[in-house]
Formats: structure tokens, C-alpha cells, sequence
């Protein structure tokens, strides 16, 4: 049965709070990068943008696996996606939408010339978990 | 021995996210809460709340590899660490206080941004750790947004 993301995960994905991207390479050595964007395809695919994190890249192609954490700073939860990397593209309507949102993030972060979508990588979910934790500040 | 800029910039650092795989090659995500340098100038401790815990401890003992993206936010100047699972072991009252110290960063830098009404989430953001993992760091690459992403920082590619 295909996983499905949930409604209640798209505006996290539209909160401009960067995410957080693992993959690993064929000779398994594990990758962690920020990733500015995590675009909502349809109910059972997200887009990635690509733009320099070329580790990331090339393990995708080696090993297609990934895991995504976004963070819904606001409502104290996390979401863990597992993926796996579909196809990629440079033109169509996904491409279009990730690249007007990109120069919307670059500007709004000072980062503008900085970002440049080469592709959007679309990608497969296997699952979906949301992760809440506690509200109360962490003391010591 | 980890060069002393990113020894500088571990003290001014406030966000973090670790990175294991496990026997299959599937890549895990943790959340990080802190980080110190060890004396020997080569490893790293890093603190982890128990959410982070699945797939954790297993993946490490299996294949002992280890990555942990540290970020200046919103600098964003950003260093990822490679590296080889030494020991891991319950935090204690030194680790706490290190953590206390990132999240207070973190949140002194962030709600400048979002203003006082963000407080009580940034704090949550960075939770308790309750587990410390010590690893050998192999490789530092730059992360930070630009035409320098990638590269290696450490060790340093011979001329």
C-alpha cells in the first residue's frame, strides 16, 4: 500500500524553516546537509531542489535512498520522511513553482545569486512519521 | 587536529543534525541538541536527546560511521563532520550545561528574527540530551551556502 503524506504536513513544508537531508553513499558513508526546499509533488512524492549539495547528488544516483527531517519550530513537532529518489527535471511545472520559491527564500534570507535550481529531484515516499516533543523549555 | 577555525567556530555555533546508515545502506537522521571538542583535538562529542535514539546506537556499532552537520543560523556558515563512532554513554552535568550553552545561542540569534513571542518553541527546539557520542573526525567539508559548498576543509588537499 503507497504512503500517503498527510495534509497537515504542507504547510511545514512551506514554513521556510530549513530541513535537514541524510543520504549515503554506495560505499556507505553517510551525508547531512541543510536543504533549503522540500516541495510537495502529490500525495505520495516530494521534490528536492538541487543546487550545490553535489554529495548529495551523486549518493542519490548511487544509493537512492533518503531521509528528510522538517521542523515545525511552532507546533513542537518533527517529520521524518523516507524517500527514495525517483527522476529528475529540468523543465515542467514542478521545476517552474521550486525555482519562483527558491528566489522568494534566497531573497528572504539575504541570499540571493546564491541559489540556483539545476533540478528538481523527485522522490518517492516510503513513509511518513510525525515526531511531537515536549512543550516545555529544555532545562537543566 | 581539527584546524583552529572550526575550533572557534564550534564555540559559536547553534544548530545541528547528525546523520548515520545502517547494514542496508538506508541513511538516519538525529537530532542534536550540542557538541564539544575532546582534548585530543581530534574527536568530537556529540549530545543527542532521546528522540533521536532509533536506529542510532545499532547503525554505529554496526558500520562506525558517523556524519554531523553544525550550522551558525542565520549566518548560515555551516561545516559537515565525518567521521568513525569511538563510544557513546549517558550525559552528564558538563554535557548538559555544554548544551544549555548552544541552545541559549540559538535562541539568542533566532528571535531576533521571529521576536520574544518565539521564545518558549526555540528553547523546546533544542531538547535535553541524554546521550553523548564520542567519534574520530575523519573529514570536515564547507557546507555553507556558495560557490565554496563542498569542498574539503580538513585534512587539507595536498598542493
Amino acid at each position: 500500500m503507497a504512503v500517503r503524506l498527510p495534509e497537515e504536513i504542507r504547510p511545514v513544508m512551506d514554513n521556510g524553516i530549513p530541513a535537514v537531508m541524510v543520504t549515503c553513499s554506495a560505499a556507505g558513508v553517510p551525508n547531512t546537509t541543510v536543504i533549503s526546499q522540500v516541495y510537495y509533488v502529490d500525495e505520495t512524492h516530494v521534490a528536492l531542489s538541487f543546487q550545490f549539495f553535489n554529495k548529495t547528488i551523486r549518493n542519490v544516483r548511487e544509493n537512492p535512498r533518503a531521509n528528510v527531517t522538517l521542523q515545525d519550530i511552532p507546533g513542537f513537532t518533527l517529520w521524518i520522511l523516507d524517500l527514495q529518489f525517483d527522476h529528475s527535471e529540468t523543465e515542467g511545472p514542478v521545476f517552474d513553482a521550486m525555482d519562483m520559491q527558491i528566489e522568494a527564500i534566497a531573497s528572504a534570507t539575504g541570499m540571493s545569486g546564491i541559489f540556483k535550481l539545476r533540478a528538481a529531484d523527485i522522490y518517492r515516499v516510503l513513509a511518513v512519521e510525525k515526531q511531537p516533543y515536549e512543550q516545555t523549555p529544555a532545562s537543566s | 587536529m581539527i584546524p583552529g577555525k572550526i575550533v572557534s567556530f564550534l564555540d559559536r555555533a547553534n544548530v545541528s543534525h547528525a546523520g548515520t546508515r545502517d547494514r542496508n545502506l538506508v541513511p538516519h537522521g538525529h537530532r542534536v541538541s550540542g557538541w564539544r571538542l575532546n582534548h585530543d583535538g581530534s574527536t568530537l562529542t556529540v549530545l543527542l536527546p532521546d528522540g533521536a535514539r532509533p536506529h542510532l546506537i545499532e547503525s554505529l556499532e554496526d558500520n562506525g560511521q558517523f556524519s554531523v552537520t553544525i550550522e551558525e543560523y542565520p549566518a548560515h556558515e555551516t561545516y559537515q563532520f565525518k567521521g568513525r563512532y569511538v563510544r557513546h554513554r549517558r550525559v552528564d552535568g558538563d554535557d548538559i550545561d555544554v548544551a544549555n550553552r548552544v541552545r541559549e545561542r540559538f535562541v539568542s540569534s533566532v528571535i531576533q528574527l521571529f521576536g520574544e513571542a518565539a521564545a518558549v518553541p526555540l528553547r523546546a527546539f533544542s531538547q535535553r540530551p541524554a546521550l553523548a557520542v564520542e567519534f574520530l573526525v575523519d573529514e570536515i567539508y564547507v557546507q555553507t551556502p556558495g560557490p565554496g559548498a563542498g569542498a574539503r576543509l580538513f585534512p587539507a588537499a595536498e598542493a
